[in-house]
């Protein structure tokens, strides 16, 4: 596996035991700006490592570029991490629920780049399946893709259509979509969510589908 | 940067996986840090709703990877 360490300047790794994180970062004065520059080091080593694990999406960008990308997403998540210290329960290491917001910032960050100037294709439909076969030519998931070429058309709403498309076809980030559409990426999961249960029902319904649970995802 | 078109028969797939039990980007946020503590001490370890929510939402299953990477390097 690789770590940043291995890719990356040298990191910092955590020090301070759970208890003493949260109980120097509430406190006022020199020991509290000393937390939060040690929680700031702690934060860097994981942006800089979801950075650069996600490189290849910027291929024209330097060690530069990259780095000032880690030190934003570090300062965003020292913002985060502060502002939701006191949600911190203590299920996990204080070092590991810290982390998570310094990842999250960093790659929302990159993939922000990489699509900043890429127009995002919104398609209200999909062709998934050979136009010029007959139906009896058809395999069975021929079949199946052609009755999910209808059910899109038919059971789902335009907005349904064109957020499920741009996410499962067009392959857009799912953060970069909710960016450009003004929304969130948990009401963006949820819309998928029910685009795939309405598809569903519809094609058990017309016995295109075994309602058994299939949990396969690509 | 190039993206991938995705096979028809991975759209299919993809349009039609069974994401119940529903779980937020926001809940498995949440969660993030103890499951995949819990994962990294247990690879048997399972949440259904964590698992499926990782299976069906890329960004989410691009932290979680990230995350184990990161306390795994911690632990050794």
């Amino acid at each position: 596996m690789t770590t940043a360490n291995e890719t990356s300047p040298a990191g910092v790794k955590p020090t301070a035991p759970d208890e003493s994180w949260v109980a120097d970062l509430t406190v006022d004065g020199p020991a509290g700006a000393e937390a939060v520059v040690r929680l700031h080091a702690i934060l860097l080593r994981a942006s800089r490592h979801q950075v650069w694990r996600l490189r290849g999406l910027l291929p024209g960008a330097g060690a530069g570029e990259l780095e000032d990308l880690a030190q934003q997403s570090a300062d965003e998540a020292v913002v985060a991490v502060l502002r939701q210290l006191s949600a911190f329960e203590g299920r996990s290491r204080f070092t590991t629920w810290a982390y998570k917001f310094a990842i999250f910032q960093a790659g929302a960050e990159v993939r922000r780049q990489a699509w900043r100037s890429r127009e995002i294709a919104l398609p209200d439909h999909v062709d998934l399946v050979d136009r010029g076969a007959l139906p009896a030519e058809l395999t069975e998931a021929g079949q199946l893709a052609r009755a999910v070429e209808g059910a899109i058309a038919t059971v789902l709403t335009p907005h349904q259509r064109r957020v499920a498309l741009a996410l499962i076809v067009e392959d857009v980030p799912i953060d970069v979509l909710a960016d450009r559409l003004g929304t969130t990426r948990n009401a963006l999961y949820k819309t998928l969510h029910d685009v795939r249960q309405r598809l569903r029902a519809a094609l058990v319904a017309s016995g295109h589908l075994d309602p058994r649970p299939d949990r396969r995802i690509r | 940067m190039t993206t991938r078109t995705p096979r028809p028969g991975d759209v299919v797939a993809s349009l039609l996986a069974n994401t119940d039990p529903y779980l937020s980007c926001d809940e498995c946020f949440d969660r993030l840090d103890k499951y995949v503590e819990q994962l990294a001490g247990d690879p048997h370890h399972d949440d259904l709703a964590m698992r499926i929510h990782l299976l069906a939402c890329a960004a989410c299953a691009d932290e979680a990877v990230a995350l184990m990477e990161l306390i795994t390097a911690d632990n050794t």
